[in-house]
């Protein structure tokens, strides 16, 4: 192909040619330092999110099934209080599901039933579900969250008292394990729990001992309730922002405090449901939708609400958040690599100008005005992928030594350039397929588009009153 | 016939600088026009070339009739440019120049074409030097050779030997000549001139 022959020979620079061969490595530098740039901050913000992700999706799950008002002014979730069959206490939904009957109201036993009591429904709501989630084969559990306040007595002296959230173990997680940061099975009558790691920090220890309290409404007054408890471990809350304070427990101290306090999280976080968790966190809204469809078909959607992990109360502001700066950033990015292109357009004008004589001998050979054209658009495509290539290289070595630069930065500093409770101990050095592929369509395609104005230029050259005024 | 040019004129804002002018080549006839300064002679050639567009009139090469859309295919497969100032492609080696109408028609552009070129213009030694170190009689033989390239019907030579000192011109009078091609030469060199099958003298946009 003669026409990149020709636009490699003239994109080499030349002493006689300096201020071309100057633009030239300014247009260069500039593009590939923006490559270099969006691909280092691509991968490591889309790291960033993916750890975050996996240690939300580990402790919670990616879809998170949770019950509506209309499921709370159900007649099946309210006639439990009338029930001495259900202790007169209304169930959570794991009770719920291993309960034996739908409806424990007896007309013989219990008193009667009001006038404005909801209507019965025909269909078991959890139940119905559970079926719909086991034919579809997928892994989930009931979760309850609730709240008590936590004494321990740290094992050197002193006390620590902090009201806490209680979330039920998410046992079937399959992922639950990688967030444990250090734990220790321990023999003994207490109940075992997991706290967040920064209580290691606080200078808790496994196999200290303390208690959670909470208040027990009785007939007359209301009484403390106290759970002996032991610390088994800790485990990495990630970013999640009462993830300090968030305590894991077995599931029966959730229901057994659910009993008695009906615990309100103030972002609307719920506080009972169903963890569903899949492989693949991309398909999660296929899921999302296929479980909505099914609750449709079986008549209980309005009993529940899907969510994904992208809609959670607790992490949506963050995401949103994260998501509108990388996309902020993408912005200006995309200005800067705008800017270095009218560099490119520029330099080209200039080397139209400046191999006019050429191009006209180049037509008077037979050259048409495509591929006269062709030789300054694939100047413009050549300088792309030439700074394609030096700054995704310059991006695989800084990533690959992110740790040392890191470090770098921090020193500087005089403190920890990114927060390890909020980034990770290190910052993933993944080069990003998406931000690779962003980089190698959008470079090549503006630099083109900067070819093509000393393009049309160069083909519109008249050979004949060039060559005539040689 | 290899070229017919009926009927071109062009004019120059307030210059009728060609009038009716028709011309007929036939295959293997070698023409020379001359004539004084700014007669037209340049854009005439450029004209008949394709290079430049008549205001009137009409032109056939190779007995296809030139149209804008096969103007470039033209020019590259049935016309060799021969320049005064030789117009070689300077960040190109000497081989590279012979070959490139070859390259530019998307054919194979084999080494061995070129040195074989290069050596009709007694050239092959210098196949691989950068085009911008060569003299100007080298320069004026490897646009011969370029212009030979494709083997055209038609060989357009504007002042090929004007830039030349009396030795080289006679050299490359004799290379054109011995070429046994089909050509039109635009030429103030009398001498050269006379070795043409035929003379015209352009002279206020006439042709005679």
């Amino acid at each position: 192909m003669f026409e990149l022959s020709v636009a490699l020979k003239y994109l080499v620079p030349r002493k006689k040619s300096l201020s071309t061969a100057l633009i030239s490595l300014m247009s260069i530098v500039v593009i590939s330092l923006v490559v270099w740039l969006v691909l280092v901050f691509l991968s490591v913000t889309t790291g960033i999110e993916k750890n975050w992700i996996k240690k939300l999706t580990s402790l919670h799950a990616p879809i998170r099934i949770s019950p509506t008002e209309n499921y709370y002014k159900s007649y099946y979730y309210q006639i439990d209080s009338l029930s001495a069959a259900s202790d007169y206490t209304p169930k959570t939904i794991g009770q719920k599901a291993i309960s034996l009957l739908s409806d424990p109201y007896s007309e013989e036993s219990d008193i009667e039933i009001p006038n404005s009591w909801p209507k019965k429904e025909s269909i078991d709501p959890v139940k119905s579900a559970y079926q719909v989630l086991k034919d579809l084969g997928l892994p989930f559990q009931d979760f309850e969250i609730s709240g008590a306040l936590l004494r321990l007595n740290k094992e050197g002296g002193g006390v620590i008292s902090q009201m806490s959230y209680l979330l039920s173990k998410p046992e079937k997680s399959p992922t639950f394990e990688s967030l444990i940061v250090e734990s220790s099975p321990l023999a003994t009558l207490d109940t075992p729990i997991l706290l967040p790691k920064n209580y290691k920090e606080s200078g808790v220890r496994i196999g200290d001992s303390g208690a959670l309290c909470y208040v027990a409404p009785t007939a007359v007054s209301a009484q403390e309730q106290r759970i002996p408890i032991r610390v088994e471990g800790f485990y990495d809350p990630g970013i999640v922002s009462i993830g300090n304070k968030c305590v894991i427990v077995p599931s029966h101290i959730t229901q057994t405090i659910q009993a008695t306090n009906q615990t309100f999280s103030p972002d609307g976080t719920p506080t009972n449901g169903i963890f569903v968790w899949c492989k693949d966190l991309n398909k999660a809204t296929e899921i999302q939708e296929e479980i909505t469809k099914k609750f449709e078909e079986a008549g209980i959607s309005h009993f529940w609400k899907v969510d994904t992990y992208r809609d959670f109360e607790f992490s949506k502001d963050l995401m949103m958040q994260f998501q509108s700066d990388r996309t902020l950033f993408l912005l200006i990015a995309a200005i800067i690599l705008l800017v270095a292109c009218c560099n490119v357009i520029s330099l080209l004008v200039l080397l139209v100008n400046d191999k006019k004589k050429e191009i006209a001998i180049l037509q008077s050979m037979g050259a048409s005005f495509g591929s006269i054209a062709a030789i300054f658009g694939l100047c413009g495509i050549t300088m792309g992928l030439l700074s394609c290539l030096i700054g995704g290289t310059l991006a695989i070595f800084t990533l690959s030594h992110i740790d040392g630069l890191v470090a770098i930065l921090s020193a500087l500093q005089g403190h920890n350039a990114f927060n390890p409770a909020f980034f990770g101990q290190t910052l993933p050095n993944e080069l990003s397929a998406e931000a690779l592929i962003f980089v190698l369509i959008a470079t090549p395609i503006l630099s083109l588009a900067a070819g093509l104005i000393p393009a049309i230029k160069a083909s519109r050259i008249r050979p004949s009153s060039v060559l005539r005024s040689e | 016939m290899i070229l017919t040019a009926k009927n071109i004129c062009k004019t120059y804002p307030k210059v009728e600088l060609l009038k009716n002018i028709s011309l007929s080549v036939e295959n293997g006839e070698s023409i020379a026009i001359c004539g004084r300064s700014g007669e037209g002679k340049t854009t005439l050639l450029h004209i008949l070339g394709t290079l430049e567009q008549p205001d009137s009139g009409q032109i056939e090469i190779g007995g296809k009739s030139l149209t804008r859309s096969n103007a470039a295919t033209i020019r590259n497969k049935e016309i060799g440019f021969i320049f005064q100032s030789y117009n070689l492609l300077e960040d190109f080696t000497t081989l590279e120049n012979v070959l490139m109408p070859a390259r530019i028609a998307r054919e194979p552009a084999e080494r061995e074409k070129g040195l074989e070129l290069l050596r009709l213009v007694g050239l092959e030694d210098r196949a691989d030097f950068p085009a911008k170190l060569l003299s100007g009689g080298e320069r004026q033989r490897v646009a011969i050779a370029r212009a030979l390239c494709n083997n055209p019907h038609l060989i357009l030579a504007d002042e090929p030997t004007g830039n030349l000192d009396r030795a080289n011109a006679q050299k490359i009078g004799e290379l054109l000549l011995s070429l046994n091609k089909t050509f039109i030469l635009v030429t103030h060199d009398a001498e050269l001139a006379s070795l043409c099958d035929k003379q015209y003298t352009l002279q206020d946009g006439v042709l005679s």
